[in-house]
């Protein structure tokens, strides 16, 4: 049984996730949504997962996540809760991003264009990025347009932004911890740059290199690999539809 | 038996009764419970340069006003299709029609609406922290040492919900996402209900009270091409073939088409079989 990049991405980001937090992911988001019920299913039983902020523990994966699809939550919140969360904190949060850069910053807002800014869709939650414990990182598309040495605009902030760290911004918490791409899952380094640490397929690594905006290592970092176990709850209690599957 | 009282108009009354709009929010939240067919008659009312709002992500809604020419300023953190891709309209009005974005993600939104809520000078947002966004941003107000962001109202508040009854109070099968704040901060709350029924705390527990809704409008699949939670899932292929027909610059046909039609025919022209399939999705 192999599973498809996507159940790879949900699976090793499940391995992120610990016992007893809090996170939350976004509205548009399959595969952080798929991670966070596998990891309840599996190590994290006691995590909290907030859909879109506001369905509370949802027991199933929709095509979309605020569309109408019952999601079955244990409990609903609205609004006026994730207001009160963003400002409270929590363990983790997920973010997707038009441009993603070396630091982890994220742009949702607006790319540079040789005709001029071009507006992106806009972010709802910019502050988690500070007031949750950590973040998580996740794209589509590993390509340079995506992984840019640096965003043009920071809708969230990583690592380092124009050469002042973090701290220096007077940031709180850890920032981004992971970055997931279809080829590759990166982490900080000391600097806080991201550097590939797995790999999830077999496709050149002129290929990675050339898709990211960055320089990265020469040498092609040691494969990904669920258990069968993972893989086979994955699609037997999370995924039952395939949606990961359909996706690739 | 049809369902009467005060508060219950018609999408024709409501049509007509737009004329002094400046100023409209839009609640639900993406692709779920927005007041799309409240947007259409807003479509053919004919108002223009309004200032548009909505709860913090807005999908086909908001592009189709944008797309119209009749918004001129937009606070709103997020537009999109979700999973279909950008906000087709909107993207093309950005260079060509003038429409100003005000930056704001979902605290200066939000806090907007609760310092309306409170009617307070300012909430506090003690945790804006630093990026591209807050810097500089004009919506963001320094007071006694506390930033924070000052209060946000509309003339009209447009609100969806399942189910409702004549005295304005409302039951949401899934989240009521912003819509107690955008209500409190309206001078005016219209709601359209796929079902009025003569109570609502007879189908089950009221999550908006009437007391802060002025009109109610019964509209069966009021929310399509999005989706009513507990009723029927968002059309996605509608909206995709809307961006695709955006994109190839058939806006205004579209708008012709599925928007200056009456609602009994806009239902027409989706279907029955379509319908019943959004239904059946909603209910597996």
């Amino acid at each position: 049984m192999s599973a498809t990049i996507q159940e790879q991405m949900a699976i090793a980001m499940s391995r992120e996730l610990r016992d007893n937090e809090v996170v939350l992911t976004g509205a548009a988001s399959a595969v952080p949504l798929a991670a966070s019920l596998l990891a309840q299913r599996s190590h994290a039983p006691g995590l909290t997962v907030l859909g879109a902020g506001v369905y509370i523990n949802p027991q199933r994966l929709v095509p979309e996540f605020s569309a109408g699809w019952d999601c079955r939550p244990t409990a609903v919140g609205d609004l006026g809760d994730v207001f009160a969360i963003t400002e409270l904190g929590i363990d983790v949060m997920f973010y997707g991003g038009m441009q993603i850069d070396e630091f982890g910053c994220v742009n949702v807002h607006e790319v540079a264009t040789p005709k001029g800014p071009l507006r992106g869709p806009g972010m709802a939650n910019t502050m988690l990025g500070h007031t949750a414990k950590r973040t998580i990182l996740f794209t589509s598309r590993h390509e340079p347009r995506t992984l840019v040495s640096a965003v043009d605009f920071a809708s969230v902030i990583g690592h380092a932004r124009r050469g002042r760290t973090r701290s220096e911004l007077g940031l709180p918490n850890g920032g981004p911890a992971a970055l997931f791409t279809p080829a590759v899952l990166m982490r900080p380094n000391a600097e806080g740059a991201f550097r590939p640490d797995l790999t999830f397929d077999d496709r050149p690594w002129q290929e990675v290199l050339a898709g990211t905006g960055w320089a990265i290592d020469e040498q092609r970092p040691p494969r990904f690999y669920p258990t069968e176990e993972e893989l086979t709850l994955l699609r037997s209690s999370v995924d039952p539809d395939g949606l990961l599957r359909a996706q690739g | 038996m049809a369902v009467s009282g005060p508060k219950v108009t018609s999408l024709e009354a409501f049509e007509a009764s737009l004329g002094g709009v400046r100023s409209v929010a839009l609640g639900g939240m993406l692709l779920e419970n927005r007041p799309s067919a409240l947007v259409r008659a807003l479509l053919r009312s004919g108002v223009s340069g309004l200032f548009l709002t909505s709860a913090p992500a807005a999908s086909w809604d908001a592009d189709v006003l944008i797309g119209a020419g009749r918004v001129s300023r937009v606070r709103i953190p997020h537009i999109s299709l979700a999973g279909i891709g950008l906000a087709p309209a909107a993207r093309h009005a950005e260079g060509s029609a003038g429409v100003e974005y005000e930056p704001c993600d979902e605290a200066l939104l939000l806090g907007g609406f609760l310092a309306a809520n409170h009617r307070a000078p300012v909430q506090p947002l003690d945790h804006l922290g630093v990026n591209d966004l807050v810097e500089g941003n004009p919506l963001v107000r320094e007071v006694g040492g506390f930033r924070g962001v000052g209060p946000l109202t509309v003339d009209v508040a447009f609100l969806h919900a399942p189910v409702g009854d004549p005295a304005g109070n409302l039951v949401h099968a899934g989240s009521r996402w912003a819509d107690v704040l955008i209500a409190r901060a309206a001078k005016r709350v219209v709601v359209q209900v796929d079902r009025l029924v003569p109570r609502a705390e007879q189908v089950g527990t009221v999550s908006i009270p009437g007391y802060l809704v002025d009109e109610i409008v019964e509209v069966p699949f009021g929310a399509h091409p999005l989706g009513s939670v507990g009723g029927y899932v968002a059309d996605l292929d509608h909206l995709g073939r809307y961006a695709e027909q955006v994109r190839a610059g058939g806006f205004a046909e579209y708008l012709a088409d599925n928007c200056q039609i009456s609602h009994e025919d806009y239902l027409d022209r989706v279907g029955d079989t379509v319908l019943a399939g959004l239904v059946a999705e909603a209910a597996a």
